[in-house]
């Protein structure tokens, strides 16, 4: 075959795709060769030349790394000349290493230690001192910070610049490079520059040796005495496939677990360090009940009658209708099925939802379309073959790092180009990438403008309602005909008060651009298609039925319930409005801070005064939960197993690592001893039985064990209609938003990229990196008001006012301002009208 | 023996394109341009036996036939004359006596690769040799031999200055195209060689200045021609350069394969004071040495092959009796130390490793088993390395070590050093 080689390794015959290098082909074998600076992700370089072997007819060794397996080859591994061939370069590896073991904490998982054992000469033959690194005119004899999370020892460094290429090559970032030359090369950052790209925990987990530590782990634990649970990654709707190294109840740190067709062993350093905050001790650490204005201590089963009790109360004084329930987009599909089965079947009421960092949250319909979108979406590993991408209303680097890695791919290697529409810059990294920056809420009308753009309309009269110019459209449209295109919708697309016109505008844009393109939706949120698909909002039974009379009816026989809630149900900004005005009585908030990141604090609070009775499941007392009348500790993820569906709609399980800490208790568990007390009488002994209720009465989810979601995990078909019709031929531009003189700017916010709501504030790593809320205001408007950065100035709207630092920043978008959500002491959420689309503010110097 | 490359050097202004085209300079790129196609002037240097001048010896007409046929690539020419090597001066030269020669070599080369933009890459510290390029660059630009429809024949070419920092290893090719892209210069694996991945992953050919400098003889007299001149396999003329304790060091052109005896002795006018030859390396200082009484021997490729060591870029250092071998190769490892690059573990840390005993020799506190060591440590670094540095430093410190064994020996064991000669260095 003209595209297959054969060769001869170690005697053995080995046939591998041509182009395959000496390494492909002994790994197929099984023959292990070891290696320092070659990782699969990155080009070879075959610096550390640990890999020789000999080659047959060539004069000299030859590096297995870099050299193409050729037809007839005939390779020796473990001849003499290559044994001592690598015997030397390990030698050679150890002259000027410290061999500072015993207090290095990559000891254990060293390969430099590794492959010492099994490749070295077993004695030193040096009698000179060891070099030490000098660095900005000084020795380096220690670790040194070189960012707020990372630790640097150059003198254990074997210079395999697998860190260098990592950062550079993978996520686009020029943070470290190396200095010097010779055997004073050190790899290091630019000086003055600490190194904080969004993935310099990956550095860690591949640096061979123990040059690069991190700051959580350093002298905390040797590595040997930890163990390792599977675990998939919470913090955002990536679904990134990490493994928790925890020691009893004690969680020492996060490492990717290395899917390669998910995160390819690359995650960012939300996930990394931010979820170390499970073993934190600011843990709730008992249930707790208000007594007299304050909360106190109760024993569980106290809190548990309690709150049955409350509830069975309102439920016979109000109906099962006034009582609502809000959950998070972080449930597992088990917690999500039974916070269904909760609220439908034992409260009687529809009135759920899982979404609560929105106010223009999805109706059933447009639920339904999403969802009919994915059921067509393309997987991370096909990102490069298409020659466009598109991100419209997606902050996606923020929201989405280990997706954004893909495309990143997909650029680098030249496959595809790059347009990202957003009200701001989004990412520098994305180089390079068209940018067009739309109105905040402008997605409809640039979405307008580029649909008429392809369909050759003229458009210069409706690009000024987007606050775009008809010439960048143009050229994106031209660009987009030529070739296959990939459009993500981002969550501002569907979160939006025109979510239902956004959505049709992409598809028919995806049907103008032909067959071979795709839209892939983008979901916030590790579990937003599961949350949906088990029922966690109020239009959608379990599974993805349509809430109506016949499903209902099938359901309530499945369930052994006499009747389901007729009522249409409500979501959660309908919630927390009817619980202001006192329709609702009471709430039973699962994981869910309204209070905190609800967009509309002032609705919240007032919500959470009027309402009689309101319960807060959380692992931290969060803003919600001063106000609540009963608080029960969850817990963290780790101590409890289930499944998840991810952005890409890839169905995993990550695993519990250790038993409950701090008395606090598994949402399902939580939610079951609640509902028995109310009568519910199945019993579950954990998510296996949840989810063996799911699969049996699920199509999408049947023949799937919870053991059987493999080590990929799965890409479900969800099955719901390809097409749709939608009628878009009344569309019209809306007008563009007009500040009112008073507050000139328009508010705009989203998550950072290092935090996640409150969960992430708890981990230490997390406040280094990034130490707290600031403005973000593009440089020409701060100049023209005379503010610089770093200035303290203070934002007001109608609602009310904050004071912040402030960051100049090119990214915004002139006559916008920007500030992340995801801190609490922010309080961001008091600037929010929760009546209109949009807020505008002022900014003032203090 | 009529000289070829130099036989104009000592012409007053022969740098200004007046005085080059009044020697008949600029009478091959017409020639090349009209008379033949392109693959007839590859077939012309391959038949001439043009071998590269810069150490290896490849033959420059075969490296030019590995170029990809029928690729939509661009195809690169670089010059190298990031000259050096130690003991090696002979492009520095070239480029600044007699350009116009190298400049009409690297357009008829580039006319034969098919090859639109042509790099110059100048070592740093050739800051005149650069300037003086650039006018000429500008000169034959003006008179119609580079740029756009180079004399009405269709073919256009830009002829690109590029400086180095000055760093040794960025005469090694592949480094060299790094630095050309705006990287450290780091050698690259090879292969893929750079005739099909070069710079910017593009097929690339470099050659060395005095190679293409021969190019417009061989096409204005003829590829027999130049093949008849020095020995059957290396032929034409060289530059030998000549350097170390002899009375009338500088470069000389002699036909291939003259007599290194004849060099030292009649041209370079004998030892320095009439003192004993010790030793000799033969071609620029990464080439094994030769000890006095392997020194009649023919200067090519093959015969120095012959005696274990290279014609290299012919960098003859003469060394008298009073030189300290130890203290010599001291010098010169201490000189690869500094130039490694680092990217490569055997290279970066054997040169470090080596310069630490040999600095502990020359101080006297040698230890009976360093000499074996030595010699071990420069076999490990040798063949193991991404590019040809560690083998530059390898050699000399093996040949260094077998052939003068006993002052090493003696040095280490508590005796003093043979020579007078006193070396700065620590």
């Amino acid at each position: 075959m003209a595209d297959q080689v054969t060769l001869t390794i170690e005697g053995r015959e080995v046939t591998v795709p041509k182009g395959s290098t000496i390494l492909d082909a002994a790994t197929r074998l099984g023959i292990v060769i070891p290696t320092f600076c070659w990782d699969p992700r990155l080009r070879s370089i075959a610096a550390c030349r640990m890999c020789l072997v000999e080659v047959e007819k060539s004069p000299k060794l030859v590096t297995a790394c870099a050299a193409p397996a050729m037809d007839g080859m005939v390779v020796k591994v473990f001849s003499d000349k290559a044994v001592n061939g690598r015997k030397a370069v390990m030698e050679f590896q150890l002259v000027n290493h410290p061999l500072d073991c015993p207090t290095c904490d990559k000891g254990g998982e060293c390969e430099l230690q590794n492959h010492s054992f099994s490749h070295g000469p077993g004695q030193k033959r040096t009698s000179e001192p060891r070099n030490r690194v000098i660095f900005d005119g000084k020795y380096v004899f220690d670790e040194i910070p070189i960012g707020p999370v990372i630790w640097y020892n150059s003198n254990r460094c074997i210079k395999c610049y697998k860190c260098t290429r990592l950062v550079k090559e993978i996520a686009g970032d020029a943070d470290l490079g190396a200095f010097n030359r010779g055997y004073k090369t050190i790899l290091h950052r630019h000086k003055n520059v600490p190194f904080k790209s969004e993935f310099s925990g990956n550095t860690v987990q591949y640096c061979p040796v123990g040059a690069l530590v991190a700051d959580s782990f350093r002298f905390k634990e040797r590595t040997w005495m930890l163990e390792q649970t599977p675990s998939v990654c919470h913090l955002c709707g990536d679904g990134c496939n990490t493994a928790l190294w925890h020691q009893g109840q004690k969680l020492f740190r996060i490492y990717a677990r290395w899917n390669n067709h998910v995160e390819d062993g690359l995650i960012c350093d939300r996930g990394r360090f931010g979820g170390l905050y499970a073993d934190d001790e600011r843990r709730l650490q008992h249930p707790q009940i208000r007594k007299e204005g304050k909360l106190v201590e109760v024993s569980w089963n106290e809190a548990i009658r309690y709150v049955a009790d409350m509830l069975e109360n309102i439920m016979d004084k109000h109906g099962g209708e006034s009582i609502g329930f809000i959950g998070n987009e972080m449930l597992s599909n088990e917690e999500a099925y039974l916070f269904n089965r909760f609220a439908r079947q034992v409260i009687g009421t529809n009135n759920l939802d899982f979404r609560f960092e929105d106010r223009h949250l999805p109706s059933k319909e447009l639920n339904f379309h999403l969802l009919s979108i994915m059921s067509d979406r393309v997987p991370y590993i096909d990102f490069k073959k298409f020659d466009n991408i598109l991100f419209v209303g997606a902050d996606s680097e923020v929201r989405h790092p280990v997706l954004t890695l893909w495309v990143k791919r997909a650029i680098y290697s030249g496959a595809s180009r790059t347009y990202a529409a957003y009200h701001r810059k989004t990412d520098y990294n994305l180089h390079p990438a068209e940018s067009i920056e739309y109105f905040p809420q402008g997605e409809y009308n640039f979405l307008l403008c580029l649909y008429k753009a392809l369909k050759g309309d003229d458009i210069k009269d409706i690009t000024s309602s987007a606050g775009v110019r008809a010439e960048d459209v143009e050229k994106w449209a031209e660009d987009f005909k030529n070739g296959k295109t990939l459009i993500f919708a981002g969550e501002d697309v569907y979160n939006n008060p025109r979510g239902t016109e956004n959505i049709q505008l992409i598809e028919a844009i995806r049907d103008l651009l032909g067959q071979e393109s795709k839209v892939n939706i983008l979901f916030d949120g590790a579990n937003y298609i599961g949350n949906i698909l088990c029922g966690a909002t109020p239009g959608i039974l379990p599974f993805g039925v349509d809430n109506i009379y016949d499903n209902r009816k099938a359901l309530a026989d499945s369930w052994g319930a006499e009747k389901l809630s007729d009522s249409e149900g409500m979501n959660t900004a309908e919630m927390l409005n009817a619980a202001a005005e006192g329709k609702l009585k009471a709430l039973f908030i699962l994981g869910a801070d309204p209070v905190g990141f609800y967009p509309g604090r002032g609705i919240a609070e007032k919500a959470m005064k009027k309402a009689e009775f309101k319960v807060v499941c959380e692992t931290f007392l969060t803003e919600t939960g001063k106000s609540a009348d009963v608080v029960l500790p969850l817990a963290a993820f780790p101590e409890y197993e289930g499944t998840l569906i991810s952005t890409e709609g890839r169905l995993q399980s990550f695993q519990k690592a250790y038993e409950t800490a701090y008395t606090s208790a598994e949402g399902w568990r939580i939610m079951l001893r609640i509902m028995q007390k109310l009568g519910f009488e199945e019993d579950y002994n954990g998510p296996e039985d949840i989810w063996n209720e799911i699969g049996d009465n699920s199509e999408i989810f049947s023949n799937i064990s919870h053991k059987g979601v493999s080590f990929r995990g799965l890409l479900i078909d969800m099955k719901f209609d390809k097409k749709r019709e939608t009628d878009i031929s009344g569309f019209e531009a809306v007008e563009a938003p007009k500040p009112p003189p008073e507050y000139p700017l328009i508010l705009t916010y989203g998550t950072s990229v290092y935090q996640k709501r409150h969960l992430t504030h708890y981990a230490a790593d997390m406040e280094k990196i990034e130490p707290g809320a600031r403005i973000y205001m593009n440089t020409k408007n701060a100049n023209s008001i005379d503010i610089h950065d770093n200035d303290t100035v203070r934002v007001s709207s109608g609602k009310g006012s904050l004071t912040l630092k402030l960051t100049t920043d090119q990214r915004v978008r002139p006559g916008t301002v920007f500030i992340p959500t995801n801190f609490i002491e922010a309080e961001f959420n008091t600037l929010l009208d929760s009546k209109a689309d949009l807020t505008f503010v002022k900014v003032e110097k203090l | 023996m009529e000289k070829i490359l130099f036989k104009h050097i000592d012409t007053p202004d022969q740098n200004k394109i007046e005085t080059y085209m009044a020697n008949g300079g600029y009478t091959a790129l017409p020639k090349a341009l009209k008379e033949y196609k392109p693959e007839e002037l590859v077939e012309m240097v391959k038949k001439s036996g043009l071998r590269g001048r810069g150490g290896a010896g490849f033959p420059a007409g075969v490296k030019w036939s590995f170029l990809p046929k029928g690729t939509d690539r661009p195809v690169y020419l670089i010059v190298n004359a990031d000259e050096s090597e130690p003991g090696t001066f002979k492009d520095r030269q070239l480029l600044e006596y007699d350009p116009h020669q190298t400049l009409e070599g690297t357009i008829i080369s580039a006319y034969a690769i098919n090859c639109h933009d042509a790099f110059i890459y100048f070592r740093g510290e050739f800051a005149y040799a650069a300037k003086v390029m650039e006018r000429c660059i500008e000169e034959a630009t003006e008179k119609g031999f580079i740029g756009k429809n180079i004399l009405d024949s269709g073919y256009d070419l830009n002829v690109h200055i590029f400086r180095g920092g000055g760093a040794y290893i960025c005469g090694e090719e592949t480094s060299l195209m790094e630095s050309i892209e705006g990287w450290r210069a780091l050698s690259r694996q090879k292969p893929p060689f750079p005739a099909g991945e070069g710079l910017w992953r593009c097929p690339t050919i470099i050659n060395n200045v005095e190679t293409l400098s021969n190019v417009p003889h061989i096409v204005n007299k003829g590829a027999e021609w130049f093949a008849s001149i020095g020995t059957e396999k290396s032929t034409g003329t060289k530059i030998y350069c000549l350097s170390g304790h002899v009375n009338r060091p500088g470069n000389y052109e002699l036909e291939m394969g003259v007599n290194l005896k004849e060099l030292i002795y009649e041209y370079g006018g004998g030892i320095l004071d009439d003192r004993p030859l010790k030793a000799v390396i033969p071609g620029g200082s990464s080439t094994p040495v030769l000890k006095a009484d392997e020194i009649d021997v023919k200067m090519d490729f093959e015969s120095l092959a012959a005696k274990g060591t290279m014609l290299g870029s012919a960098g003859v250092i003469v060394m008298h009796d009073g030189t300290c071998m130890v203290s010599a190769l001291h010098r010169l490892i201490h000189f690869y130390e500094h130039e490694s690059c680092g990217k490569c573990t055997p290279c970066r840390e054997g040169t470090n490793w080596m310069q630490k005993i040999l600095t502990r020799m020359i101080r006297g506190e040698g230890k009976p088993e360093d000499v074996d060591l030595l010699f071990d440590i420069a076999s490990n670094v040798i063949g193991n390395t991404v590019c040809p540095l560690g083998d530059a430093a390898a050699m000399p410190v093996m040949s260094f070590v077998e052939k003068f064994r006993d002052e090493f020996d003696n040095i280490c064991n508590g005796g003093k050093p043979k020579g007078t000669l006193k070396f700065p260095f620590k």
